[in-house]
């Protein structure tokens, strides 16, 4: 997910001069985009895991070990 | 309620772009073809299957060269043979709905001809043709 804003002259994806929105844009749309200056990148969002923020289901450890 | 109305407010998206405000009238072709599978019966009748669908869409657009306009978007779009989504819907001030239905899908340019003439405003049309199986549809949501 990216965080995008609108910064040409006209709407973009029904989002005003300005304006931001979050999308998954193609990746040719949006260097197109990029390149007629419609829209400019706010933050590119990865998916990540945070340490301590999960855990392997209960008993996984003893049933996968290698042999 | 009725639902006539005057096409006004149309919206018109071209690779995301708003273009309604260029656009001036819009009309959408999709035809199947006609297969003749005719063979000797009693009443000499033909028969036909519906063959291949092929669906377009035709946009006359004001002639524009400024950043973000009507040339800026769709020559680089038929210049590089971009698939690209198009989408329209008949007011642009509602959402999707039953009642506002949206036509969308990816499309490609296949040909690209401004012109003029002395006294008047530069617009041309142009065509918008499905690119894939899956075709320009309605969505209602």
């Amino acid at each position: 997910m990216t965080l995008y804003q609108v910064v040409g002259g006209h709407p973009y994806r029904e989002t005003s001069p300005g304006d931001t929105f979050e999308a998954v844009l193609e990746p040719a749309a949006e260097k197109r985009a990029l390149a007629c200056g419609a829209i400019r990148i706010l933050e590119r969002r990865q998916p990540s895991l945070q340490p301590g923020s999960y855990r392997l289901p209960d008993g996984w450890a003893t049933t996968h070990q290698e042999e | 309620m009725s639902g006539k109305n005057i096409a006004l407010k149309d919206y018109v998206e071209v690779d995301g772009h708003d273009l309604s405000d260029f656009a001036s009238a819009y009309q959408e072709h999709s035809d199947d073809e006609q297969v003749d599978v005719s063979g000797f019966n009693p009443t000499g009748a033909d028969e036909f299957l519906q063959g291949k669908r092929t669906q377009s869409i035709d946009v006359t657009f004001f002639d524009s060269k400024a950043s973000g306009e009507v040339h800026d978007v769709l020559y680089h779009l038929y210049r590089d043979r971009a698939t690209f989504t198009f989408k329209h819907r008949d007011d642009q001030n509602n959402a999707v709905s039953s009642t506002n239905p949206q036509i969308e899908g990816n499309a490609n340019i296949l040909s690209y001809g401004p012109g003029a003439t002395r006294g008047q405003a530069r617009s041309f049309q142009v065509t918008f043709v499905a690119a894939d199986s899956a075709g320009f549809v309605y969505t209602e949501s």
